[in-house]
Order: C-alpha cells, then structure tokens, then sequence
C-alpha cells in the first residue's frame, strides 16, 4: 500500500469524524437570510389567495393584509373601476434574497402570470418580526426584457445597497432617485440635458403633461417627489437596481364655467364623477424600477407600476 | 529512517484518537449527553432570552424544559437572533448574558413594556418552539447561524418561579464516540504494522529492498557431479561438508513484454586419454587430433 493512499485515507476518516464533532460558529455576527425559497413560493400563494378573494367580492379591504404603501393604494383606487382588477397568477420565476442584520427584511422576485403576458419585479417585505410579508413595489416590466445580473455574496443571491451608498456609482440610490425627478419636474422643452436618460417612462411623463397642458381654459401645473429609498440591489457590473415611489401632482386651474372630465372606466372618472371644477388635483404614484449604471451613464426606468390614487 | 518516524507518528496520532473516543463515550453516557438542572431564574418579566453572541456552539444536542408554578402558560422557542432580538426589543425582560457549561450564567435586566407585541405561537420564524400550561420543551440540533433562546410568558402572566432544566450533547454521541475509538486503534495498528515492515512490501517492483527468505538445502553430489536435493531426515547416511549460509541471489526482474524461456546449459565436452594404467588424463581439443575419439556417455559403460 502507497503512503498515500495510507495518509489521504486517515485524513478522510479525521474529516468525517470532525463534522461530527460541534464546534464554535466562525461567524460571530447577527444576520439572518430575509426568506428561504420554499417560503417565497408560500408568501406567493398567500398572496394570489387574497389578492383573488378582493377581486370576487370586488373590494379592496382584504388588500391590507397582502399589500402595503403605494402597491395598497393604486390597487385600492383601481378596484373603484369596474373590470378594474382581475385576479392574478403571478408566481416567482428568480429570487433574489439579501441577509440583513435586522429587520426589515425584503427580498426581491421576478414574477410572471401564467400566460406570460404581465412580467413584474417585485419586493416584499416584512417590516417586523410580527408582521407578514407584504407586497411593497411592483413595477411591471416588457416580457422579454432582461435584467442585470444580481451581485452575490456567500449564501445569499443578492446585495442591498444603502440609499446613500454611491460606491462604484456615480449617485447613489437616493440622489439618482432624486435627479430624476428634478428630470421628471423640468417641462418638456427645458428637459434632455438633466442626467435621467430618455426612456420611454420619461417620454410617456411628458406626454401626459403636454396633453394636460393643452387643455382649453386651463392652467395646469405639475409637481413631482420621491419617498425614501428603501429597496436596491446591488448588480454584478458594480450598478444597482433601485425601487422608487414617485408622487406625481396634477393640479389644474379651470375657468368658472368650464370642467374637465375624464372618460368612463377611468380611475379618475370613478373618483370624481363631476370632473374637476375651479380647482382640483390629481394625485399619482408611480413605482419605477431604476437602473443606476456603474461609473458615470444615464440613470434609466425599466419598469413601472402606477395609476390615480386620489383625486381631491 | 523517515518511515520508521511516520509509523511512530501515526501510532501516537491513533492512541490519542482513542483517548479522545473513550473521553466522549465518558463524558456524554450511554444517551450521549449531559443533563443539569433545574435552575431557577429569579425574575418577574414577560421574557428570558440569551443575549446575542451567547449560543455560539453548532452542531450540539439540546433538549430545553421550562417549568413555571400553577399551571401558567409558557412558551420557550429558538429562533435566529434577528428575529428573537426583533421580537422582544420593546419587552421588559431577562438577558443572559454569558453561559458557560454545564450551568453558569451572567444576566442583566431590561426595561420596557410589560407585555410582548404578539403571541409568540403566532410567529411562524421559530426554529423550534413549544407551548404548554406549567412547563414546555424543546429538541434540537443547533443550527449553523445566530441563534438564541427565549423564554415567554403567554398571555397576561409573568415568568415568576421559572425553572430551567437543559439537557446537552451529541445525537448518537455514544456511538459516535466508539466509532472515534475504533478509529484510533485502526490508526495505531496501522502504525504498528508499518513499523513491522509488513505493508509496504506487498508491491515489490515499487520498493527498494527485495524480501529474500533463507531456507537450508540440502543436497548430495553424486560420482558425475549432479545435486540432488535430499530432506533433512535423510542426513544420517551422509557427511555434511558445507554449511554455509548461501548467499542471497536476487534475480533481475524480467523487463516488461520479456518473454521466459527455459535455459538449456551447454555443458561442455571433457577428453580424456586413458593410458595403460586406467588413469584418466584430461586432454584439450588442440590435441584430439592425436587420439581416437570414443563416445563414453552411456550409463555404466568401461571407460577406454
């Protein structure tokens, strides 16, 4: 018998009778993984059971238990439509599941409906050891759109990156989110130099001001903000991708005489059957998705969920 | 020289394998764990729990009973230290501190509100967890991430009167133990053969000395000259003349794709001339020419 074979054989007893033996943890620290896979598809299910039991009773109260923020109050306006929400078969096709070090815990999923019509990247979140895991952000995506590779690191598939973390970034999540609103709030004319690119999010923006504001016997101003930062991922090229809420602000100024009205089976129609007399606002949320590219390049939307949310 | 120090080496390595065998067989039983308790926590909050960074071992046993007096309700449960510290941030209660085997504890007290922010039986991130009236246990194997353990009053009571019993080890510890032993003493054996010379040498081609066995022969020469091999027991009808020790003879080994064939010797013609006396004279070839050549091989014929 070789030597060798001799020694690799005592080495593989010693390392089997070593994994037996308990040890210290090598890594003193607090973190936990946000979710397992198994759970994901149970959050999911969860998901599709209430979401579908609000559309057969055609109310959004049950919402609230699944859906949280911005999502809860488009979905909530939406459901004031008749035909407005139909019931839904999203479930994750990718996962991506940072360790956090406390809560709350969020994990971001790529989700499609059975049909393969509506694709989303989703983020759910539990905002606390006693709370459930709530849809947060649903920006809706082309089908055969492709997103960045996600950054890993050790067990989890995914990196959040801190609003204020601009490394390898020329802005960071929150200022990129930031710039391009003040994009969003230049008018048309004034708008291609800022540092959003333009995208078609953009573009579409634009169009519904230029539409608004070519109403007869109307002033029309909008302004637009951003919540905070809460959700973004580090992807593999050193960028991120960034979960942002924007609030978009329609505020109109018409002469005494005169209404604007919307169409039938709009949300707006549905809030304010009259239209809007003297002065009104027409409150939006839009969700984008953010890509923030490595170094210095344009800051773009590749996906977006939004709609009416109040009409005051 | 260095085979013979690897063959101690591993001897010596194989001994303390079985030390250490026989030592958890020793310390952990025949159920393969240590039991302490139980120990009484003084306090009057809502939750016992260990401090982050206290449980720090992966891979251990440990069987958890709470008792608490007159039946009240009592949860204990596991759960990653983000969830458990998340949990009970807002609660008053115990913090252990440090744990050190099989039972000391250090503790501090925390302040806060009076009762927890939800049932902990309505939490769906413990590890393991158990609720009864009066005492519950837990079993498990401690997982490789932070963890720690907490103790709660459910419902409007407090943890007045708790006694904790632990249990810990290795699941099948007993065993596992005896199985160290026997590979120690596999170990050390080996080493024992090693330094017998008795397992390098079943490759011989690889090794550098060929293991020659000494037999005594012994052999007659009978009038032409021929050995003929004889058993010891037949020695008394003969004069033993040689008892040298023979010489080891190591063959060369046959070269690969060699092919063995049997060796005919030649042996040589001897001439001799025999004069008048009977007298055999030998004769070399150079000189045939002056005799007359006469074959003499046949068996018992008159030499000429």
């Amino acid at each position: 018998m070789r030597p060798v074979r001799v020694v690799t054989a005592l080495l593989v007893c010693l390392a089997l009778v070593a994994c037996a033996v308990p040890h210290q943890r090598d890594d003193t620290g607090t973190s936990k993984l946000a979710i397992t896979e198994p759970d994901v598809d149970a959050v999911y299910a969860r998901y599709r059971e209430v979401y579908n039991a609000a559309v057969d009773i055609d109310s959004a109260q049950p919402l609230s238990v699944v859906e949280r923020g911005s999502v809860l109050d488009i979905d909530t306006a939406a459901f004031q439509v008749e035909g407005g929400a139909v019931p839904t078969t999203l479930r994750a096709d990718q996962v991506a599941v940072p360790r956090f070090e406390a809560y709350p815990l969020w994990f971001m999923a790529v989700a499609s409906t059975d049909d393969g019509d509506e694709r989303r990247v989703q983020v759910f979140s539990r905002a606390s050891s006693v709370d459930t895991w709530t849809l947060v952000a649903s920006p809706q995506i082309v089908a055969d759109a492709e997103l960045p590779e996600l950054r890993a690191s050790g067990d989890a598939n995914a990196v959040a990156v801190a609003p204020d973390d601009d490394r390898g970034m020329a802005l960071s999540p929150q200022s990129a989110v930031d710039a391009y609103v003040a994009s969003l709030s230049i008018l048309p004319e004034q708008a291609g130099d800022g540092v959003a690119g333009d995208d078609a999010f953009l573009q579409q923006m634009r169009d519904a001001f230029g539409q608004s504001q070519a109403l007869p016997d109307v002033e029309f101003t909008q302004a637009w903000g951003a919540d905070p930062v809460e959700h973004a991922v580090r992807t593999s090229d050193g960028g991120a991708l960034v979960f942002a809420t924007l609030h978009r602000s329609d505020q109109f100024q018409v002469t005494p005489g005169r209404t604007v009205t919307y169409p039938e089976g709009t949300v707006q129609k549905a809030l304010a059957p009259e239209g809007i007399v003297g002065t009104g606002t027409v409150r939006f949320d839009h969700q984008v998705l953010l890509l923030v590219p490595p170094g210095r390049g344009d800051v773009r939307v590749l996906g977006q969920f939004g709609g009416v949310v109040a009409v005051e | 020289m260095g085979r013979k120090i690897g063959a101690w080496a591993l001897t010596v390595l194989g001994v303390l394998i079985a030390v250490a065998g026989v030592a958890v067989m020793v310390v952990l039983g025949p159920d393969g764990r240590v039991t302490t308790g139980p120990h009484t926590i003084d306090t009057d909050a809502a939750a016992v729990v260990t401090a982050p960074g206290v449980v720090k071992i992966v891979g251990v046993q440990v069987d958890l009973l709470v008792e608490v007096p007159i039946d009240k309700p009592v949860f204990v449960g596991v759960g990653n230290t983000v969830d458990v510290q998340d949990y009970l941030q807002n609660t008053a209660r115990v913090e252990v501190t440090s744990y050190e085997a099989p039972w000391t504890i250090a503790t501090r007290d925390v302040e806060g509100e009076p009762n927890l922010p939800s049932a902990p039986t309505a939490l769906d991130w413990w590890i393991a967890s158990q609720a009864g009236l009066g005492g519950a246990d837990i079993s498990l194997t401690l997982p490789d991430e932070p963890v720690s353990i907490a103790v709660v009053a459910v419902g409007s009571t407090n943890l007045s009167g708790l006694e904790v019993t632990m249990a810990y080890g290795i699941r099948g510890g007993f065993g596992r133990g005896a199985g160290i032993v026997l590979l120690g003493v596999g170990v050390a054996w080996f080493g024992v053969l090693l330094r017998r010379h008795r397992v390098w040498h079943d490759e011989g081609p690889h090794d550098d000395e060929a293991l020659v066995e000494e037999v005594e022969v012994f052999v007659y020469v009978d009038e032409h000259g021929v050995e003929h091999e004889i058993d010891p027991s037949e020695l008394d009808g003969f004069e033993v003349v040689d008892e040298g020790t023979p010489e080891p003879v190591v063959e060369p080994a046959p070269e690969a794709g060699a092919q063995l064939e049997p060796v005919v010797a030649a042996e040589p013609a001897v001439y001799v001339w025999i004069d008048d006396d009977g007298v055999e004279h030998e004769v070399s070839e150079d000189e045939l020419h002056e005799f007359e050549v006469v074959e003499d091989d046949a068996p018992g014929e008159e030499p000429r």
